[in-house]
């Protein structure tokens, strides 16, 4: 009944056993030629795989090569040294050395970040566990792997652990988890083109729908997986295992006569026999026992016993445990039920002691069937053994489930923390970004403060230029004011006290000789002259007002001769007498002054002027500044605004006047600003 | 015969001794010349003699004197107005130290003095023979006013009181702001009184300071 269970495990462990070795990367001997302790170490581990040593001799060179293995540095060689050593203590089926060296290559991996490493240290552990029939610690640790191979990206390996984990849940009857891990392993493989995989999986899988008793499906499957075998070299007698398991489909779903011609075109390849005695042997008793099932009991027994003398005679437990239930049914049809009962018997026993529930079930079920009188005792214990199963099965099922959910929940918990993650990198980027926001704020507040208290201080200055020129103007006006009195008081004072006196002098009757009487005509003359003169001092005070240069250009003047010091320029500044500054009112004089020194400035840095002519004049109420230099000059067209032609530009404006600039390279440079006055200002 | 009145109005009294003695000198040398010769220093002083009404025949007049006390007379020119309204037949003789165009025309036109001299022009002999010839009944101009009524025979410019203002006020300097204080008129209306002069003078575009040369060398300032 379960014999096929039992042929799949079998299977199973060695198609695990010959991947993982073949999966154990070589050890590159080429690059550690050199190193002759990599050399003694490969050479002791495939010194402890050789069979003909005792297995005594082989644990003591795999100790060896540990040891020596031991000292190395903490490399990816040694690692991968140290999962082959692992591996061999498991197949000597040495336990605690097996645990030990897995675990360090575990733990090494980690430290290597070797994913692989920690996913192939997770599989043998599994592989281990499986043997030790803990089907829950194995499921746990082909689902470590699996993670970890996914996580590596080796698709192949995760499929094989999908397949893995699928083989545990089949053992357990947890038929859905094993049907959607089989369809994942497929849909891996299937990508990668491995065809044994597929066929094993195929296989599989066909079987859990045998044991669904959905036998179409089955039978659909197990034809699929054939269509692989044929896509690769059969060198394991998979098509006689294939077969095989296309017979007991047919037999489990009563249709004899087709699982008959299965098990007997099987048994057609004679090489068989030769290769795979195993096989030879399940063939024959499947092909027996479906003939009893059949109501065909010729050469049944004769048959059984082949196979249960090939199977005893290779040690093979379990297929002894079945043959003798097969044996029993078969003396129970014949109703011999003392030979049945002691078959069963025998059956029960080995059950038992290999603590196979199923088999255990078949043989109590056979007893009380032979053993009437003690039937509801073995009935009893039937039940008693039958729920004990189901329990475990629901309890391993539960731990598988918990295995997935624990990991689901750990994904959740990942998902929760990347969720938490994207929150957290969102609000930063936010906070960032209020907090530049905030940063610019504070950067053009302070900006604006600056231009403000720029403004303030342009202010300021001319504040400060317009009271100094207030200031002049006053220190002039009261100069004026004193030359006028001079003058007046000369004017109208002395040069009349003096007329007077010239004129009384003029009319004193002289009483002299004719010497004396000229003298005296002659100082009168003097005096007259004299008059003449105060009188010119006087128009002259009083004129100078009129030619006096304005306070206004002194000022300028002055700003150009500081300047014209640091590149040493000539300057020139006109004004033309059209120009009355006193009435020009303050903003136009002081913007002008701002483009004087603007111009200046720009002369300095750029010209590298020799003379720089300055020309004030007003025509039409409209005042001219022309500011020319004989510099290098530049190209208009090619040269963006400098500040200071900006600055130039942008107080013309203020004062509502155009600016006209001229230049071509190595002509100079001519500025023409013309600003409007207004009427009441002229 | 009765003694020819003269009145000498002059705050310095070293000039009004001055007309004194020229006065005396005339009056030792020729017989038929007597003088009652009176004084005022200031301008109150002045009036009071005008106003007595009684008849001066020669008056000295100077231009350059304090004001009055009450403020209405500010100068000797406005001494000059009120003696030609009080006695119409006196006859005046200016004396002043002024020589400028504007002054001297100004004081032709207000007081229209039968004798004018410029203080500067004058020696001891001129003056004998101004007041000589006033006596006479002869007008006496110093040789700046005889050469300001000649350039003023000369051209035919027509400038009234206030163009000479303000002709006058532009060549001592004056502020085109300040005007409307000494000129009464509104700033435009000054500007547009100096653009008529610039026609005048046939000048446009040129700047104030040739208008005021060119109004100097017509007589005008």
């Amino acid at each position: 009944m379960s014999y096929n269970k039992r042929g799949g495990s079998i299977l199973f462990f060695l198609i695990v056993l010959i991947s993982i070795i073949g999966c154990t990367p070589k050890v590159d001997l080429q690059k550690n030629k050199d190193t002759t302790l990599n050399d003694s170490i490969v050479l002791l581990i495939n010194k402890s795989k050789v069979k003909t040593g005792t297995i005594e001799k082989r644990k003591g060179d795999l100790l060896r090569a540990y040891s020596l293995n031991k000292d190395q540095e903490n490399d990816s060689i040694k690692n991968q040294i140290l999962m082959k050593i692992a591996f061999y203590a498991y197949k000597l089926n040495d336990s605690i050395f097996f645990r030990r060296t897995n675990e360090e290559a575990r733990n090494l991996s980690l430290k290597l970040n070797d994913t692989s490493g920690v996913a192939r240290t997770h599989w043998q552990k599994g592989v281990f566990y499986s043997k030790k029939e803990k089907i829950d610690s194995s499921y746990y640790h082909f689902y470590q792997a699996y993670k970890n191979y996914n996580l590596a990206g080796k698709e192949y390996h995760a499929g094989r652990m999908l397949y893995n984990m699928a083989f545990a849940q089949g053992r357990i009857e947890d038929f859905v988890g094993a049907e959607t891990n089989l369809f994942l392993a497929i849909s891996k493989f299937k990508v990668i083109n491995k065809n044994r995989n597929l066929y094993i999986c195929y296989g599989h899988l066909s079987s859990i729908y045998k044991d669904m008793e959905e036998y179409e499906k089955a039978l659909f499957y197990r034809e699929k997986s054939f269509e692989y075998l044929n896509k690769f070299e059969d060198t394991n007698n998979y098509k006689e295992g294939y077969i095989n398991s296309l017979g007991l489909i047919y037999q489990r779903n009563k249709e004899y006569k087709k699982a008959i011609t299965c098990f007997t075109q099987a048994l057609s390849n004679d090489s068989l026999y030769y290769q795979k005695i195993r096989t030879y042997a399940r063939l024959k008793d499947n092909l027996a026992y479906t003939r009893l099932l059949s109501g065909d009991t010729l050469n049944v027994e004769k048959e059984l016993l082949v196979s249960l003398k090939i199977r005893d005679s290779i040690h093979n437990k379990l297929g002894v445990l079945i043959t003798k239930l097969h044996l029993a049914e078969y003396h129970l049809i014949q109703k011999d039920s003392s030979t049945a009962f002691s078959y069963a018997k025998d059956a029960y026993v080995i059950a038992k002691e290999a603590s196979n529930h199923r088999d255990l079930l078949a043989s109590l079920l056979l007893l009380s069937k032979t053993d009437v009188s003690n039937a509801s005792a073995y009935l009893n214990e039937h039940i008693e053994e039958s729920n004990k199963l189901e329990k475990h099965q629901r309890r391993l099922r539960n731990k598988f489930t918990r295995i997935r959910f624990e990991t689901d929940e750990y994904i959740e918990e990942t998902n929760r923390l990347s969720a938490q993650q994207t929150i957290i990198l969102v609000a930063s980027f936010a906070l960032l970004a209020i907090l530049s926001l905030l940063y610019f704020i504070r950067l053009q507040r302070s900006k604006n403060r600056a231009l403000q208290s720029e403004a303030e201080q342009q202010q300021a200055n001319e504040e400060v230029y317009r009271l100094l020129l207030k200031q002049q103007a006053k220190l002039e006006e009261g100069r004026l004011h004193e030359r006028h009195r001079i003058s007046e008081e000369l004017h109208d004072g002395v040069l009349g006290r003096i007329f007077g006196t010239r004129m009384g002098m003029g009319f004193l009757d002289l009483k002299g000789d004719e010497d004396a009487k000229e003298k005296h005509q002659l100082y009168i003359n003097e005096l007259q002259e004299i008059e003449k003169e105060i009188r010119v001092i006087s128009h002259e005070l009083k004129n100078e007002l009129l030619s006096g240069k304005a306070d206004y250009i002194q000022v300028v003047e002055h700003l150009v001769q500081e300047q014209s010091i640091v590149s040493g320029f000539e300057y020139k500044i006109k004004d033309d007498d059209s120009v009355h500054w006193s009435v020009i009112n303050d903003a136009v004089k002081i913007n002008c002054y701002r483009m004087v020194q603007e111009a200046v400035q720009n002369i300095n840095k750029y010209a590298k002027a020799k003379l720089v002519t300055i020309n004030f004049s007003v025509n039409d109420s409209v005042l001219n500044l022309n500011i020319e230099d004989n510099g290098i000059g530049f190209d208009i067209k090619n040269k963006s605004k400098g500040i200071g032609l900006k600055n130039i530009t942008a107080r013309t404006k203020k004062i509502n006047g155009t600016f006209v600039i001229s230049s071509a390279t190595g002509k100079g440079t001519l500025l023409s600003i013309t600003i409007p006055l207004a009427d009441t200002t002229i | 015969m009765q003694p020819y009145t003269v009145l000498i109005i002059d705050d310095h009294p070293i000039i009004a001794d001055a007309y004194k003695s020229a006065l005396l000198k005339i009056a030792s040398e020729n017989s038929t010349f007597d003088f009652s010769i009176e004084m005022a220093t200031t301008c109150d002083a002045a009036l009071e003699k005008i106003n007595k009404k009684e008849a001066i025949d020669l008056i000295f007049l100077d231009m350059k004197l304090p004001k009055s006390s009450d403020g209405q007379f500010l100068s000797g020119e406005d001494l000059g107005i009120e003696i030609r309204k009080q006695l119409p037949d006196t006859k005046i003789i200016v004396a002043t130290t002024y020589n400028d165009n504007y002054r001297v025309n100004n004081i032709l036109k207000s007081i229209n003095p039968e004798g004018f001299l410029i203080k500067n022009d004058i020696i001891p002999m001129d003056l004998i023979t101004a007041i000589e010839t006033v006596v006479e009944g002869t007008p006496y101009y110093s040789k700046t006013v005889l050469k300001l009524l000649r350039t003023h025979v000369n051209h035919d410019f027509f400038l009234d009181k206030i163009d000479r203002q303000l002709l006058y006020e532009l060549s001592i300097g004056a502020k085109m702001v300040d005007l409307p204080k000494v000129i009464p008129m509104s700033i435009g209306g000054i500007e547009r009184r100096k653009r008529q002069l610039k026609e005048i003078f046939d000048i446009q575009k040129e700047s104030d300071k040739v208008l005021v040369e060119l109004a100097k060398d017509k007589g005008f300032i």
